[in-house]
């Protein structure tokens, strides 16, 4: 299912196969959903770069010379930064993020702060979108790693399946 | 106990315990920050081919992350350049003709996810201490020739997977 997922041409690994055809899985250590837009948000996340600073799925741990906090923040709490505290909550938000048009349809979801949910998706896609610095520790002190701007490269329903699969992490 | 009734002497105790905390809280991180930082931040530029293991892993930076391949294909592969300009502003790419030292010739087929996933083979068992390289190896790290074959085969023997020539080589 993952290996199915055209990554743009940036992503792509520096080396060809000398020999044979590639064996295809889905397979990872973590269990598999089975819903497309969690397994392409997983297949993203780790291929584009996410993991790399957010950990292996966003379980976090990598450490950042003189940012405010140790380490890079981890994003398996996705959920629970939303405000989604139900896992039909959360199942409701990633059926519109696969539909991509979540601002549109959250206020006939039915769930009960939405007004907020959809606050925190946005300023989440904006986070992403753009980038941010990161603060530093000391202020004399070297830059730490900033979050870095997705735009130019990941789509917005890149995006959305990102965020569906971080989502899928508290179900 | 209602708020309002808490006093301008708990304020004034508060605030003076936030001036200890911050005192302290500073001597604690100047002192901490002296030996979790290291000597430079994030070098603006870096060429490829001096990529360091060691640094990365120190950070926290799992295997998985960048050789993602590792687990969903048979073929490795390298990170791409890209991957190494999310933290660094300029990377020096590899020449074109720059290969990695640890590769089979074609007529010998090994499949990553099958050891890494299936198997559940760790990284170091095959590759051995990679956190401690400074710059790229100069030696391959799985033996090549018989001696890379005699390590295949013995474990194989060890955990029952095939030994037959055909399911290695084609
Ligand atoms: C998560 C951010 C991050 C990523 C991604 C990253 N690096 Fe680094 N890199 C660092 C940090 C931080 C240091 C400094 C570590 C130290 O000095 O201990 C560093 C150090 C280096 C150095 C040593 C430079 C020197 O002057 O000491 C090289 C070379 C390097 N990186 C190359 C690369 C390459 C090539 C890639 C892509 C495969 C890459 N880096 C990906 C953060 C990153
Ligand atoms: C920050 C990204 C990054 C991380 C983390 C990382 N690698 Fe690598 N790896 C690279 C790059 C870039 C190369 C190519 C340059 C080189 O060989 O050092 C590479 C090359 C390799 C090679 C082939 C070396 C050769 O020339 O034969 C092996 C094997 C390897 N890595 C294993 C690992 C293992 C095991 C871990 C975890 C302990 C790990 N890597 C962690 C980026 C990374
Ligand atoms: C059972 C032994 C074994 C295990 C386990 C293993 N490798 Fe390898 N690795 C090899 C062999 C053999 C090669 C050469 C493969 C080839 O040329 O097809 C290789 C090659 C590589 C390369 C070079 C890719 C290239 O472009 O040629 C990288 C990078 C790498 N391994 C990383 C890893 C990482 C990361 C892990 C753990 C997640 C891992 N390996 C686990 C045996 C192993
Ligand atoms: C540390 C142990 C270990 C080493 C070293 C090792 N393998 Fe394996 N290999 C396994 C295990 C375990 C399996 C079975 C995985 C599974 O359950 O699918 C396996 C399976 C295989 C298979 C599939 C066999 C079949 O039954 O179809 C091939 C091909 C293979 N290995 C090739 C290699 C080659 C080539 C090397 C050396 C470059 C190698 N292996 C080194 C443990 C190892
Ligand atoms: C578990 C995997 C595996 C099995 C089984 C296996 N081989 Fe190999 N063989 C290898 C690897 C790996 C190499 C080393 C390739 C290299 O690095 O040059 C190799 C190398 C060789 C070479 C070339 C040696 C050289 O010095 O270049 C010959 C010949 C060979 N094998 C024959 C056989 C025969 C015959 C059998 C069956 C009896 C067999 N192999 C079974 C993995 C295997």
């Amino acid at each position: 299912m993952w290996a199915s997922v055209e990554l743009p041409a940036w992503a792509r690994p520096l080396s060809a196969p000398t020999a044979g055809p590639p064996e295809r899985s889905s397979a990872f250590p973590t269990t598999p959903s089975g819903l497309p837009n969690v397994e392409r948000g997983r297949r993203l996340f780790h291929t584009v770069g996410c993991a790399v600073c957010h950990g292996i799925d966003g379980a976090g741990g990598v450490r950042n010379p003189n940012y405010v906090r140790d380490t890079i923040p981890a994003l398996d709490r996705l959920a629970e930064r939303m405000l989604l505290f139900e896992k039909a909550d959360v199942q409701t938000v990633i059926e519109g993020l696969a539909r991509h048009d979540l601002p549109d349809t959250l206020p006939q979801s039915g769930l009960p702060r939405w007004p907020v949910v959809r606050a925190q998706y946005e300023s989440l896609r904006n986070l992403i979108w753009n980038g941010n610095p990161a603060g530093k520790r000391d202020p004399r002190g070297p830059e730490p790693i900033p979050m870095p701007a997705w735009k130019d490269r990941l789509s917005s329903e890149d995006v959305d399946d990102i965020l569906a699969f971080l989502l899928s992490r508290s179900l | 106990m209602r708020p309002e009734k808490l006093g301008t002497s708990w304020v004034l105790g508060g605030a003076a315990l936030a001036l200890v905390l911050g005192v302290l809280g500073g001597l604690w991180t100047s002192s901490g920050l002296e030996k979790s930082l290291p000597a430079s931040s994030v070098p603006a530029t870096v060429a490829y081919t001096a990529f360091s293991h060691r640094k990365h892993t120190t950070l926290g930076i799992a295997c998985g992350a960048c050789h993602f391949q590792t687990y969903v294909e048979a073929w490795a592969g390298l990170p791409s350049v890209e991957l190494c300009r999310l933290c660094h502003r300029s990377v020096e790419a590899p020449p074109a003709s720059w290969e990695p030292a640890t590769r089979l010739p074609g007529h010998v087929f090994f499949s990553h996810r099958r050891h890494t996933v299936s198997g559940g083979i760790s990284c170091e068992r095959c590759h051995g201490e990679v956190q401690a390289w400074d710059a790229p190896p100069a030696e391959p790290s799985f033996p090549r020739g018989m001696a890379g074959m005699n390590r295949c085969v013995a474990c194989h023997r060890i955990v029952g997977a095939s030994t037959d020539c055909l399911s290695c080589h084609r």
